[in-house]
């Protein structure tokens, strides 16, 4: 189970460490989208853009439907809960240690 | 009404001999190394370490505001003990030329491990001594992780 859960993680990671694909979750976030108009921000060529689209499937972050000839790609935003809760646990070792400076030096703004 | 006595006490032990620790806080130097946070940190150090003597720091926290603060040594016993009066001069407004009490005693625990006491007196609200609860804790653990490091890296560093 804790394997499984770990190789989910790799893979929504992964999908997330390249810059055209954090580029087009961006696009999905503001709605459906075929795998063309994905693709045409990067000037690159269907079957390359389909290859990206395939990494985000697999990492559950987008689901594809066919309409007809048309593939229409929205995005599934659970996985990235998943990784967020992951980074969540580290996020108040650099939270305390990011505010420090903030929290020595200007008690009062707190307040406000 | 005026609060009686407001203070904190942190403890930490750091892997580094209490001499080393001491400079650290008295070195101009040695302070930025971990009175900083990314983004932020003192950026300009005047110390004249001698009873009586004033220091002045400049620090930048990540929001870009310079805040100055000054004091006077009060007592400095290398290695061991160290008392300086610690001034907010601003530019935050609030809390600007209150005098408050800043004391850290070092405790040599075996070679190279010492224990730090941190003790802030004389603040002025609860606010305030929560608020730098959360500072100084976070710039001691700079310290520990600082010391943590391998000493070549430091003494290079």
């Amino acid at each position: 189970m804790v394997e499984q859960q770990s190789a989910h993680l790799d893979s929504v990671f992964h999908a997330l460490a390249d810059p055209t694909r954090r580029a087009m979750l961006a696009s999905l976030a503001q709605g459906e989208h075929t795998v063309s108009e994905l693709a045409e921000p990067f000037r690159m060529s269907l079957a390359a853009a389909s290859k990206h689209v395939k990494t985000l499937e697999r990492a559950g972050l987008v689901r594809r439907t066919v309409q007809g000839r048309t593939h229409v790609c929205r995005l599934d935003p659970g996985p990235l809960a998943e990784a967020h809760d992951w980074l969540r646990f580290y996020e108040r070792f650099w939270n305390e240690r990011l505010d420090a400076l903030a929290a020595l030096f200007t008690p009062s703004a707190k307040e406000r | 009404m005026q609060t009686p006595e407001l203070s904190l006490t942190l403890v930490r032990t750091l892997q580094a001999p209490a001499q080393e620790v001491f400079k650290a806080w008295t070195d101009p130097g040695l302070i930025h190394r971990w009175m900083s946070v990314p983004g932020g940190g003192t950026t300009a150090a005047t110390v004249d370490a001698r009873v009586g003597g004033q220091y002045r720091l400049e620090t930048r926290t990540p929001d870009g505001t310079v805040h100055v603060t000054t004091g006077v040594y009060q007592e400095l016993e290398p290695g061991r003990r160290l008392v300086q009066t610690w001034i907010y001069q601003g530019p935050i407004s609030d809390f600007i030329g209150q005098e408050t009490l800043l004391t850290v005693e070092l405790r040599e625990l075996g070679p190279g491990l010492t224990e730090l006491t941190l003790k802030h007196e004389r603040l002025p609200s609860e606010t305030y001594r929560d608020s730098v609860t959360q500072g100084w804790s976070g710039l001691l653990d700079n310290m520990v992780a600082l010391y943590a490091e391998e000493p070549v890296a430091r003494a290079e560093g």
